[in-house]
């Protein structure tokens, strides 16, 4: 066991590294990092904040951190906590502002070649057919309260009761695309108005459309298993709840400070403001986060939609006959209630997943019937210059991580620092020398975003692989992205 | 400080301002100038309208993030951008301020930053000697 200064970690093997227990902490936090990862966190506040997540009352097992834990705001982007629903609480930090922000991928039966001359009008049609952009809108659906409240109770499943795709792709979302917990009264009448125009939107920052193709296979028999193949044509949806699930947060954590307050929960900062689970408060967050849930899983649907249609324009072809069915939709920011064992019985606990992603394996009852037998598919974006990452859940996250792994690759460098590494530079002409065609809502965002602002993602994801919280599938690789 | 009167703090997955002013009113003032600056680009030649803004909050801290938000809030859900402010009365737990407020539009103004939400993440709002300083950072 090697000792380190950092902290005062202790390093387990080449992949782990244990934050004892100091001060009020109630458990120890687990890092999951190589040292190459371990040198880019080691100056931010992200470790302190994993010390931070372990303060909450009622935590079970360990404070948790993936392999692209970077600092966020109250939990560090990367963290994994779980507690107990009698003696613990629920945090909208360990949530954060964009719930359910997440990813969804969509397979087809496109051949790379297929595509390759039809690119620009791809990406143009995409671009104009996905609003995006800060404030972007949906031209042709604003919604009345009355609709909106439906869509935070059913999520997905109202978006295809509406006409917006199929029963097939609901069986391929977690959760089936929808949290069974909503309750649309939680939620404040400034979080409805800010979602009444933005459903089917992209928003900005880092949020995309991608389309790719599967550039390496890591294990055959899983990459079948979940409908992939050399050269295949993807495309990658990232996205969350827009205005309503940032105002959600927003809103709780202004109520919750007063109820943390209230309980006389020692805090080590205000972006952890908590209530008891089974308070009135926790219920009425819980409820409230899982409308802006639902919220999140429609949006990624209605874009579904709107990529299926863009493919049917451009190629002429219907998006059946393209086969352009969903593998899989991920949450990447979210608490649920889950049973895990814990300590040889099955408990269920609050999973509180902040920039992870959860990582089920073969066999798992919340698994859908399609990948009981390779475990769930979790998806990993890269930069827009590289590539991103289809895994599957394993074993070992279930009993090592709540079933969790890495959600990204984290950012290497500020907004700032990235906007003048891109001074000079035409980001759009030197990703087309790439081979990529990059069309971005503004050109604020296409230089804050550009790949070397960006981990390379395949740190990332060899360090969840062999770690064993999760095993590599297949690559993709970008042609096409529109960004927010 | 820049002549916007303010000062970016930025680390790598953060983006935060710092303002300062020789009251409060001035360091509220100050603060919602340098949010606008930072979020958009607003053509001023249109009409306009004035508003009374008025927000709570338990103390400076949460009013500040509160009164941010607010213009968040009107820019997201109406489509409305502020252009001018004064800070009217000020205490403890609540501001009034005069906005002039206009509409977005989007072929003559530009929206610069994309802004989840003002956050509590290393917020300060206080007093040194005759200095008011206030350090806030948003989730974008």
């Amino acid at each position: 066991m090697n000792e380190l200064t950092i902290h005062n970690l202790k390093q387990i093997d080449e992949y782990r590294w244990l934050l004892p227990k100091h001060g009020k902490m109630r458990t120890e936090g687990m890092l999951f990092l190589d040292r190459k990862l371990l040198e880019h966190v080691k100056n931010d506040k992200s470790i302190t904040q994993v010390a931070n997540v372990a303060w909450l009352p009622g935590i079970v097992g360990r404070s948790l951190a993936m392999p692209d834990m970077h600092q966020g705001y109250g939990f560090p982007i990367g963290g994994v906590a779980a507690f107990d629903p009698d003696q613990g609480v629920v945090s909208p930090g360990g949530v954060g502002y964009d719930i359910n922000c997440g990813v969804r991928l969509l397979r087809s039966s496109l051949k790379k070649n297929d595509i390759a001359g039809e690119m620009q009008n791809l990406v143009n049609t995409l671009f104009a057919n996905v609003p995006s952009g800060v404030g972007s809108k949906q031209p042709n659906l604003r919604l009345s309260k009355k609709d909106l409240k439906k869509v935070l109770v059913s999520g997905a499943q109202w978006a295809v009761k509406n006409g917006y795709g199929s029963h097939e792709d609901l069986l391929h979302i977690e959760e089936g695309g929808c949290l069974g917990w909503a309750d649309p009264e939680t939620v404040s009448d400034r979080a409805l108005e800010r979602g009444q125009a933005q459903l089917g939107t992209l928003g900005s920052g880092n949020h995309f459309v991608e389309v790719g193709f599967v550039d390496a296979i890591f294990d055959e028999k899983l990459a079948n298993g979940i409908g992939l193949f050399p050269g295949q044509v993807t495309v990658i949806i990232h996205t969350g709840s827009r205005g309503l699930g940032h105002q959600v947060c927003g809103d709780y954590i202004r109520i919750l400070q007063n109820v943390s307050r209230k309980y006389g929960f020692e805090l080590p900062d205000r972006e952890l403001c908590c209530a008891p689970v089974h308070s009135t408060e926790g219920k009425q967050y819980l409820a409230a986060m899982a409308c802006a849930a639902n919220f999140a899983f429609a949006n990624r649907q209605l874009i579904t939609e709107e990529v299926r249609r863009t493919f049917e324009q451009v190629f002429g072809l219907g998006a059946q006959k393209m086969g352009l069915g969903l593998v899989y939709d991920v949450c990447h920011n979210i608490a649920k209630f889950e049973t895990h064992e814990i300590d040889g019985r099955q408990r269920e606990v609050v999973v509180h997943r902040k920039g992870a992603t959860r990582a089920f394996p073969a066999h798992h009852p919340k698994v859908p019937a399609a990948y009981q037998n390779t475990g769930q598919p979790v998806l990993i974006p890269g930069d827009m210059g590289r590539y991103s990452y289809v895994l599957v859940g394993t074993d070992r996250a279930l009993t090592e991580t709540f079933g969790s792994t890495c959600h990204g690759a984290g950012r290497l460098m500020s907004r700032h620092a990235a906007k003048k590494t891109a001074k000079g530079h035409n980001i759009t002409a030197e990703l087309a020398e790439m081979g990529i065609t990059v069309k971005g809502a503004g050109r604020a965002t296409l230089v804050e975003e550009i790949p070397g602002a960006y981990k390379d993602v395949e740190d990332v994801v060899r360090v969840v692989h062999e770690a064993g919280i999760a095993r590599k599938v297949a690559r993709l690789r970008p042609l096409g992205v529109i960004k927010g | 400080m820049p002549s916007q009167g303010y000062r970016i703090l930025e680390h790598t997955a953060d983006t935060g301002f710092e303002v300062k002013g020789s009251s409060i009113e001035e360091l509220f003032e100050a603060a919602a100038r340098a949010f606008f600056h930072m979020l958009w680009e607003i053509g001023t030649d249109r009409q306009s309208c004035s508003e009374t803004i008025e927000v709570a909050g338990s103390d400076l801290e949460e009013l500040m993030v509160n009164f941010l938000e607010e213009f968040l809030y009107r820019y997201d859900a109406q489509g409305l951008v502020c252009t001018q402010i004064k800070v009217i009365l000020i205490t403890d737990t609540m501001i009034r301020a005069m906005a002039r407020m206009q509409r977005f539009d989007s072929d003559r103004d530009r929206e610069l930053l994309g802004v989840k939400a003002v956050t509590y993440h290393q917020l300060y709002v206080g007093r040194k000697d005759t200095t008011w300083r206030a350090q806030i950072f948003l989730d974008i």
